[in-house]
């Protein structure tokens, strides 16, 4: 079995290993988010800072001139620059004149053909859009490993440090904030990590695709579980899973990795939506069970 | 039309806030004052130069028209809408809750929110840290009576959307009460609740005001609010009357309305034993 599955390549190449240890790495800080952003039902809002970034990442390349490939200043500047996008979602959405989603399509949209028109005045453009889009795992250098390392870590404390807090505000907000929960601070917090989350993942899953991991393993947790922390371990557990075996099933198949990460991840979103359709069905038939 | 600062010795109004050991000793003290509240919305006056003091374990019942600005005064009292005038200041008291539980119209949570009941009345205890141990086992267990509080012991389990409007409504009055709160405000917990829920919500709210929280209680249900709550506020935008229950009279209410209400609809909650199941209705003038 681990012949057929090549396992011992993971060992054998450093590469290899560092793209089996960014997957999981994205997969855990994906894992943690995802429910968040389901149930804070910001899973468009997420979807339009992930295309936002290429804009970011196309900044970075043409301000900093160090050719396709990101480095760590054009991280950072990428980086501010989803931050900025978020800001201007804000303002547009304030103020009772636009929808929140009008907003973030309106703001994404612009943001995505900036990165498009700069990467554009590369030469060897068409070829290396392709690894923005859908990412290069095999790719991922140590930096990025230390990265997304970094951002899981972050990731985490934020969840363990604010975790009744997340829970108050998933379910409504402005009870969350006459309870004393700083539901601006969470809603802040949470956008910054998004806006990281999605720019370190460019080079696993690309901008494209790291949508699906933002919100796949949260849905799948949300279906699965009544318990905020049986549903946060069961979207890790998702994403972590799909990580592993999408970029197994793609060494030993020869298959893109970024792809075969997703449809795992979608694999199992649909057995959990199944899964949960016959619970509710028996429950429903339940009398007690049942709303009067 | 009463004076809403009756009842406050002007000593104790006047080092109101100043220290939090004067406001333990002085039981008199009010746990809440409003002073000469103004709120404005999006350049609409929604309330203007209110006063009303509120004791421990008083049971203040709100009544008004839409857009009168009740809900709207729940929200400055709970710090969600800053005043453009005036001041809200609650007592704090050394060892004493400071915490104000909220019962809102409806909870925010959309259709597919997946937590159990339990988990949202358990949301309640005050803080941000997870709990473990023998916290969380007492959390569990303090969920589990106020859930049975409420009548609600066999949803449990069940989703919170799931549960019908009124059931709702009990619910996230036993979650505010989980963090053992000095003072309730509940915005309309009562409305689309059958006459027993009615009742029983009722009832603890009363129980409650026995135990010292007071309780601000906004609703159209005039007859239920005549027949539980110590004193009653008539409110479309300024104060327009406020005293006790007993006091309220028909041509109060239909000032405040402009509609006509049968006095004895108004008053026939009185006796607890005498309850009539219509006059449970909210007359909807």
């Amino acid at each position: 079995m681990s012949h057929l599955l090549q396992l011992d390549a993971f060992w054998r190449y450093d590469f290899l290993g560092r793209a089996l240890l960014a997957a999981c790495l994205m997969g855990l800080g994906c894992g943690l988010l995802s429910p968040l952003i389901v149930l804070r039902r910001l899973s468009f809002s997420a979807d339009g800072l992930a295309h936002a970034s290429l804009g970011g990442l196309a900044l970075g390349i043409v301000l900093l001139n160090t050719g396709l490939t990101p480095t760590l200043g054009g991280y950072l500047v990428s980086f501010v620059f989803t931050c900025l996008v978020a800001v201007a979602i804000a303002f547009f959405s304030g103020g009772n004149r636009l929808q929140s989603d009008t907003a973030v399509g309106a703001c994404y949209v612009a943001a995505f053909a900036l990165g498009v028109l700069l990467l554009s005045m590369h030469q060897g453009f068409s070829a290396h859009l392709d690894q923005f889009l859908f990412g290069s795992i095999l790719a991922v250098e140590p930096l990025e490993c230390g990265l997304l390392a970094a951002l899981a870590g972050a990731v985490a404390l934020f969840c363990f440090l604010q975790w009744r807090w997340l829970g108050q505000w998933t379910f409504d907000e402005e009870l969350a904030r006459a309870s004393g929960v700083p539901a601006s601070a969470l809603r802040y917090g949470l956008i910054v990590l998004i806006a990281a989350t999605v720019i370190l993942s460019v080079k696993v899953v690309g901008v494209l695709l790291v949508t699906s991991m933002l919100i796949l393993p949260g849905a799948i947790g949300t279906l699965s579980a009544r318990r905020l922390s049986a549903i946060v371990a069961c979207s890790v557990g998702a994403a972590l899973g799909s990580c592993l075996l999408g970029i197994v099933a793609s060494n030993a198949s020869n298959i893109p990795p970024g792809p075969a990460m997703v449809l795992v991840a979608f694999g199992a979103f649909v057995t959990a939506y199944w899964l949960r359709s016959r619970r509710d069905r028996r429950a429903h038939r339940a009398p007690q069970s049942s709303p009067s | 039309m009463s004076n809403a600062s009756d009842g406050i010795s002007p000593r104790c109004a006047a080092r109101w806030g100043e220290t939090e050991l004067l406001v333990m000793h002085r039981p008199d003290c009010p746990l809440l004052i409003v002073e000469k509240l103004t709120l404005d919305l999006s350049g609409r006056r929604i309330l203007e130069d209110l006063n009303l003091a509120v004791q421990r374990g008083e049971f203040l019942g709100l009544i008004g028209p839409n857009g009168g600005g009740k809900t709207s005064l729940l929200r400055v009292l709970l710090g969600l809408l800053p005043p453009t005038a005036g001041k809200v200041r609650w007592a704090h008291a050394p060892g004493v809750s400071s915490r104000i539980g909220y019962v809102p119209q409806r909870a925010e949570a959309d259709k597919n929110y997946p937590l159990a009941a339990r988990e949202i009345v358990k949301q309640g205890v005050p803080g941000a840290w997870p709990l473990w141990g023998a916290r969380r086992r007492e959390a569990g267990r303090r969920a589990d009576e106020l859930l049975a509080s409420v009548g609600l012991a066999e949803q449990a389990r069940t989703p919170f959307v799931w549960l019908s409007g009124g059931q709702q409504r009990r619910l996230l009055l036993a979650r505010a009460l989980m963090s053992q709160p000095q003072a309730l405000l509940l915005d309309e917990p009562t409305a689309g609740v059958d006459a027993q829920g009615q009742e029983q919500v009722c009832g603890i709210l009363r129980e409650l005001s026995r135990q010292g929280i007071a309780v601000i209680l906004v609703s159209h249900d005039i007859p239920l609010i005549t027949a539980h709550a110590d004193r009653i506020a008539c409110l479309s935008v300024r104060l327009h009357w406020h005293g006790a229950a007993q006091a309220l009279d028909s041509r109060t209410v239909n000032a405040l309305y402009r509609c006509e209400l049968d006095r004895y609809q108004l008053f026939s909650q009185r006796e607890p034993d005498h309850v009539q199941p219509h006059a449970c209705n909210s007359p909807h003038p």
